[in-house]
């Protein structure tokens, strides 16, 4: 039976077929376009593997490829992203598990106020704080900074870490908790002793999660870090929106992977204890 | 995420009786995290604020210390906000696309989480490979896509063409008929792996008794699926469309970097920013943007009731 080439079974296959096209042609194209020349991305097929693998459009997007009037690649750029993205996602990571963890704690009435505020926190659109958090960065004399970034993304990003771990220590056995009162520990000895050590999962998902969300981020970008300090976000889109001389797509393409390694990276390293952690915060619901 | 790594207003500590000690190391305890709480609370909350002043005056970007205190008429005057056609086409814009969006997004999410669901080797790898494009930045994926469906020499109009489903190149970005489905496009390229992990964890769990009773009765497929899956994964399901559909009420990166501020698509948050930065209307466009901030807040408030009702009523 399960051999039977029925019609349906054909339209599945026709559909998967076509869902897996629409989800890897772009990263096909984007990649080989990447190593070819040139002169073979205008006389070949787009879909056509290079005629010779060629890695010059890699080393020109990472050293001397001009976004705006700077010629030196996306590296400075690169690494200015690297300095924003980990500082912000362990200070945020960090100050969540507390957080979270005095929240799960909180007995009160107005807890469903609390959730709402963090909630409004996690999905406020960035346009309404633009101008004044520019302003206050002015005042702090980090405008243009990375440490003037690092600082917006971790007010921004605790809303979610720290729902993540509230939502996560609520979850665990009051059971744990309360043996570890008998037995005389304290607030701070529970969260280090009971509490971080079985916190794995939710911390894996809370770092990928603000890994993506920091190093992906555009907007707070653009506005904030004008010149040096400018992540790579940003480099990329004023790499392939400048118009001088010829349009090199095998460097934009290059650019564009080199931009986006970093969190796919992560995923191959941590993706596995991601999905595992997503379904560990369920479980135990 | 899940239900529970995401949301739940639900279960909050069971009170017990606790003794006077543990209460006042509690209180200690606040003690310590309390000034960390009020900093972080003043530097996100203060912006926020100042933007709601900000919509009460007639600021400009140009000398933000000279200002008048002009009430609503940021909001209600004649040139206010909500009698701008422009924003309402934004308003328009930003729902029509959530909820375009969400619901493809969560079929398709759906049908991958099933196909990811059923047991086979590659499912691991599966599994890490099908966030490839959550994982790229989306100013990569909008600028890949823009490259992709360009009129001229974009790869889609090329194989369209040699397989003769069209005779002309279609102006994807361009063409007003288009642009919309464009970015829908996208945005559904680059979601729907992110809601198919979210239902696939919600179909792990799923007991497997279930399905062993089912099969041994004989209940058809289809069937299985709609009286045993469905209603188990309801309400993770409608958790993770909630919560896509609050990101996409604030979408901005994709619509800006595709198609800038072209009237076609322009989101809420797009119409913001080009009145704050591009018009240098601080007031105008604070107004705009309290007006953003404020739907966001009915969306969660509304949210939150809807969940309060459903637990006290189940």
């Amino acid at each position: 039976m399960a051999n039977k080439l029925s019609i349906g079974r054909l339209l599945v296959y026709a559909a998967l077929a076509l869902v897996a096209l629409y989800y890897l042609l772009p990263l096909y194209v984007m990649l080989t376009t990447s190593f070819k020349t040139l002169d073979d991305i205008r006389q070949g097929n787009l879909l056509s593997l290079p005629h010779a693998w060629d890695g010059g459009a890699w080393a020109k997007a990472w050293a001397s490829a001009c976004t705006g009037i700077e010629c030196g690649g996306m590296k400075g750029f690169f690494w200015n992203s690297v300095k924003m993205t980990v500082p912000a996602v362990l200070i945020s990571t960090m100050i969540g598990a507390v957080n979270g963890y005095v929240v799960s704690m909180w007995r009160f009435k107005g807890s469903d106020a609390l959730f709402t505020l963090l909630l409004v926190g996690c999905f406020i659109p960035f346009q309404v704080v633009l101008l004044p958090m520019a302003q206050l960065l002015g005042w702090l004399g980090l405008a243009n900074t990375t440490a003037g970034l690092v600082l917006v993304h971790v007010i921004y990003g605790t809303a979610f870490t720290t729902l993540f771990f509230r939502n996560f220590y609520v979850t665990v056995p009051d059971e744990l908790v309360k043996a570890g009162r008998i037995d005389g520990a304290g607030f701070w000895t529970i969260f280090f002793r009971i509490l971080l050590p079985v916190s794995g999962p939710i911390f894996v998902v809370c770092v990928i999660w603000q890994f993506t969300q920091i190093w992906n981020d555009f907007l707070f970008g653009v506005v904030f870090a004008a010149g040096e300090a400018q992540p790579i976000t940003v480099a990329l889109n004023n790499l392939v929106n400048t118009s001088t001389g010829v349009k090199e797509y095998n460097v934009d393409m290059a650019s564009a992977i080199i931009a986006a390694l970093p969190t796919l990276f992560v995923y191959m390293v941590a993706g596995r204890y991601f999905v595992r952690g997503l379904t560990a915060g369920a479980v135990k619901g | 995420m899940t239900s529970q790594t995401l949301t739940s207003a639900a279960p909050v500590r069971p009170s017990s009786a606790e003794s006077s000690l543990q209460r006042s190391r509690q209180r200690t305890a606040w003690l310590l995290v309390a000034p960390a709480l009020v900093v972080l609370l003043a530097i996100a909350g203060w912006p926020l604020l100042r933007t709601i002043w900000f919509s009460l005056t007639n600021a400009q970007l140009g000398d933000l210390t000279q200002l008048q205190f002009v009430g609503l008429d940021n909001y209600i005057g004649e040139n206010g906000v909500l009698r701008d056609a422009a924003w309402w086409s934004a308003v328009a814009n930003t729902l029509r696309f959530s909820v375009i969006s969400v619901t493809l997004e969560t079929l398709l999410g759906l049908g991958v989480a099933l196909l990811l669901n059923t047991p086979s080797r590659v499912r691991t790898l599966l599994r890490a490979a099908v966030l490839v494009p959550w994982a790229i930045p989306t100013i990569v994926s909008a600028k890949m896509w823009s490259w992709m469906l360009n009129d001229q020499y974009g790869v889609i109009n090329v194989l369209l063409q040699s397989l003769g489903l069209i005779d002309h190149p279609l102006a994807f970005i361009a063409d007003p008929d288009l642009t919309f489905f464009t970015i829908i496009l996208v945005d559904v390229w680059k979601t729907t792996p992110f809601m198919a992990l979210l239902m696939l964890a919600a179909l792990q769990m799923v007991p497997s008794d279930c399905y062993e009773a089912a099969r041994v009765d004989g209940v058809p497929r289809l069937r299985v699926f709609s009286h045993i899956t469905l209603p188990l994964i309801l309400p993770a399901v409608l958790v993770a469309m909630v919560f896509r559909a609050l990101d996409a009420l604030r979408v901005f990166d994709l619509i800006y970097v595709m198609t800038s501020n072209s009237r076609l698509t322009k989101s809420m948050s797009v119409y913001v920013r080009e009145q704050l930065v591009d018009f240098q209307q601080v007031g105008f466009g604070s107004a705009s943007a309290t007006v953003l901030f404020l739907v966001i807040v009915l969306f969660t408030a509304g949210y939150m009731a809807f969940t309060r009702r459903r637990m006290q009523g189940v």
